[in-house]
């Protein structure tokens, strides 16, 4: 064996504390990657096993079984099954729960027959100190004929031994493990030989795979399937019946060795800490109003925490764009850099505060074991829509803004929930939707108290709000009835017993988000930005020298001072740029829904973040200098007269349709770019803009036919 | 007196009573709680039900468990009683 480049596989079952092991192997050595052809991260890190003698770890999804239920399970059977896959490993390190050995051991059969090499470590010894419960573990280690250390991934005990072990397994030649002792039934003994025989393999238990999941390997050439599923067809092989019967057959070696080996050593209280807290938290009645005074926090603070330093950031780079603009000469480049990239980059920074706070608060509720309470209370109510108990944390997080929820999506294991959560998230009204509602709530609806007590106004953005969600969950309703699955969706798993989170943990996937928006969400972000900003500064030839010239020209009769003067400037300046040509050529489209040009030049200019909608709008109303007041742009809106028609160009149906149409649209080029990432292509963000720009505009259509 | 064995399904087992799995209609739901260590032979008990026919909090060898209402219907029991 190669032992110059060791590859490890870090595998165990969910839960289990793998990825602390993973951090105390590989500390901050490591990155994320794409196993081949799925949607599920690959986290693989370095690690030195003594000096000069280095690894790569790849760290598994949580895995019960090689009978995948899940698209995370099928990545590991699709490694395991073909000893071609790059991620193949030359060393196995297992991972189990020593306090439940017993349902640990049952993925550590599976792969001990296909003949790697592993080590086996038993972590969480601590709580079976606690617990009173005494491991034998060279027994244990004598009957599965491979090295057993007892580990502590919290506090990375035993890790050099763990280390230490790999690099002996991985020097000795491997033993032959007998396989276990099934009573395969006649069909599935031809089966497995049939297939050893013509597609030249040598190990029985791959074969087996081989023949169960024929439909689930990707990597299987299709004259291979063929041969496979002929040869199940002779022998009238029953998949599921082996599933049974094997799994059965490995614990009943299984069971008896855990009773042999672990000793407890007194009775356990009846009713544990975990029990009494269950009592509370999964009560019918207090279990939900815990669960939403949680997610209020965490509401509240995705909102209110995320403020100040989202303000730090946008007046750093406005402050380091004033600097660089005194030092550096004037010119394209320099525009470019600045309010191009610099503009982007700020763009793409001003959302690490509220991936930063969700991600601590979710990796909380995860590693203290509440996230899996949380799925027991609502998955019943999501499954109406389409979507997983855990769904629930991204929509309402999506209150806030949508990156982060649509990132929170990578807990849902299956892949049709988490796809449905991903593309039904965005039509919750985020932050982002504030402003714009806010003037247009201003301009259309009067200023009046109703039954006494309720703002009309107030009233208004409630609607809005109650728009989004019902939309949000009626496309959850639809797309659950057109995408099709590929796993069945189903509630069965554990609820594991409350730990108190590890720090290093909650730290590492925080930074591993941050980390991976700001490094590929953020490049799509800052070449559409550069695009937007670009088309907003440049007209075809002298067009916008010409615009200011004549802007100076009209402004001689008009006797404004000198900051109107510029908004005024501004004005044209914009609509002689790409922008405006792309906002009056666009203007037919939009004409229906009660748009003019200058509505839809701020449509295209909104794409990079909804709020700039409202800049956008007080530039070409040359109000550019108010900046975050409105009641300049609302009272030139109220004023504005077509100088053609005569009519008003802002009508309160326009207005509403606005409403309407912000509601719905994919105005957001940050979340299209997070969707790609996490779907890895663009086929899923395109069908989410389209459905959702659809939806707008014959959202907007009724509006401004009804109002 | 005699003792009776019954056969019933996880969502019809009366809170508090303990029950030994003994079938699976449903073949993936069966697989998934082999592997969780729920196979025939286990003892389990419902602890309780969420609200609007929810998810069952099921305890077997002092560890818990979720399983979906639709889910629970496939798994079943024997219980013993006295007549």
């Amino acid at each position: 064996m190669n032992t110059d480049k060791l590859q490890i596989a870090l595998l165990g079952n969910p839960n289990v504390g793998k990825s602390s092991v993973f951090n105390q192997l590989t500390g901050l050595r490591q990155k994320v990657g794409n196993f081949p052809g799925v949607t599920v991260d690959k986290k693989i890190g370095a690690t030195t096993l003594q000096k000069g003698q280095n690894a790569t770890v790849i760290d598994f999804p949580g895995t019960y079984s090689l009978y995948p239920t899940s698209s995370d399970e099928k990545v590991v059977l699709n490694t395991f099954a073909n000893p071609g896959s790059k991620d193949y490993p030359d060393v196995i390190i297992y991972i189990a729960d020593v306090t439940n050995l017993e349902r640990h051991l049952l993925l550590l059969t599976q792969v001990q027959e296909l003949n790697i090499p592993i080590v086996l470590g038993l972590n969480m010894s601590d709580i079976a100190e606690r617990k009173g419960q005494i491991t034998d573990i060279q027994k244990l280690s004598k009957k599965l004929n491979l090295p057993v250390i007892s580990i502590n991934g919290r506090t990375g005990e035993g890790i050099d031994l763990l280390k230490k072990a790999v690099l002996e397994v991985s020097k000795t030649p491997l033993a032959t493990i007998d396989a276990y002792s099934f009573q395969k039934n006649d069909s599935e003994k031809h089966v497995i030989q049939e297939i050893l025989n013509s597609e030249n393999i040598d190990n029985p238990y791959q074969a087996s795979l081989w023949a169960h999941h024929v439909d689930d390997l990707s990597f299987l050439k299709s004259d291979t399937k063929e041969n496979i599923n002929k040869i199940r067809a002779n022998h009238d092989y029953n998949d599921m019946r082996f599933q049974i019967d094997e799994t059965l057959l490995r614990y009943n070696f299984i069971s008896p060795l855990v009773q042999d080996i672990v000793k407890e050593n007194h009775q356990l209280e009846s009713s544990s800490a975990t029990d009494k807290i269950d009592k509370i938290v999964t009560h019918k009645f207090f279990g939900p109003v815990i669960f939403f005074a949680l997610l209020l926090l965490v509401f509240q603070s995705i909102f209110s925490w995320a403020s100040a330093p989202m303000d730090w950031i946008d007046g750093g780079i406005a402050n380091l764009g004033e600097y660089f603009k005194d030092i550096l000469p004037e010119g394209w480049a320099t525009d470019l850099l600045l309010d191009g990239v610099l503009a982007g980059l700020g763009g793409v920074l001003v959302f690490v505060p509220q991936i930063t706070i969700l991600f601590f608060l979710i990796s909380l509720m995860e590693e203290s074991g509440y996230m899996s309470r949380a799925v027991y209370l609502f998955d019943r109510l999501m499954m109406k829509f389409g979507m997983s108990g855990r769904s629930i944390i991204s929509l309402i997080s999506g209150g806030a803004c949508a990156i982060p929820a649509v990132m929170a999506t990578r807990a849902i294991s299956n892949w049709k929930e988490r796809m449905i959560t991903i593309m039904v998230t965005p039509l919750i009204s985020c932050s982002a939707r504030i402003p714009v509602y806010a003037i247009l709530v201003a301009f259309a609806v009067p200023n009046e108290t109703v039954w006494g007590i309720f703002s009309l106004q107030g009233l208004a953005f409630m609607g809005l709000y109650l728009l989004g969600i019902v939309a949000t969950l009626l496309a959850g309703i639809v797309f659950k009835l057109i995408l099709k699955s590929d796993a069945p969706s189903f509630l069965a798993m554990e609820l594991p017993s409350y730990k108190v989170p590890h720090w290093k943990n909650v730290a590492l996937t925080v930074s591993e988000k941050v980390n991976t928006f700001v490094t590929e969400a953020g490049k799509v972000i800052i070449v559409i930005s550069i695009i937007l900003w670009a088309l907003a500064t440049y007209g075809p030839g002298n067009s916008i020298e010409d615009a200011a010239a004549k802007a100076e020209m009209e402004l001689q009769d008009m006797n404004l001072d000198e900051v109107a003067s510029a908004d005024y400037i501004a004005a044209k300046q914009l609509e002689a740029s790409y922008v405006g040509i792309l906002g009056k050529a666009i203007e037919p489209v939009f004409r229906p829904l009660g748009f003019d040009w200058k509505i839809s030049i701020a449509l295209v200019t909104s794409f990079a973040a909804r709020e700039v909608f409202v800049g956008t709008m007080a530039t070409i109303y040359s109000v550019g200098s108010a900046e975050d007041d409105i009641a300049p742009l609302r009272q030139r809106l109220t004023n504005a007269v077509n100088p053609v028609t005569g009519e008003k160009e802002f009508t309160t149906a326009t207005a509403y349709s606005l409403m309407i149409f912000y509601v719905f649209a994919m105005q957001c080029m940050a979340t299209l770019a997070v969707v790609k990432r996490e779907t890895k292509g663009w086929k899923w963000p395109v069908i989410q803009f389209v459905y959702m720009s659809a939806l707008a505009y014959f959202g907007a259509l009724i509006a401004y036919n009804i109002f | 007196m005699g003792i009776i064995n019954n056969l019933v399904s996880i969502d019809r087992l009366p809170l508090g009573k303990i029950g030994i799995i003994s079938e699976f209609k449903d073949k993936v739901i069966g697989s998934r709680l082999i592997e969780l260590g729920l196979y025939p032979g286990k003892p389990v008990s419902v602890i309780r039900k969420a609200p609007f026919k929810g998810a069952v909090y099921l305890k077997s060898d002092n560890q818990s468990f979720a399983i979906g209402h639709q889910e629970a219907k496939t798994v079943f029991l024997t219980t013993t009683s006295e007549k």
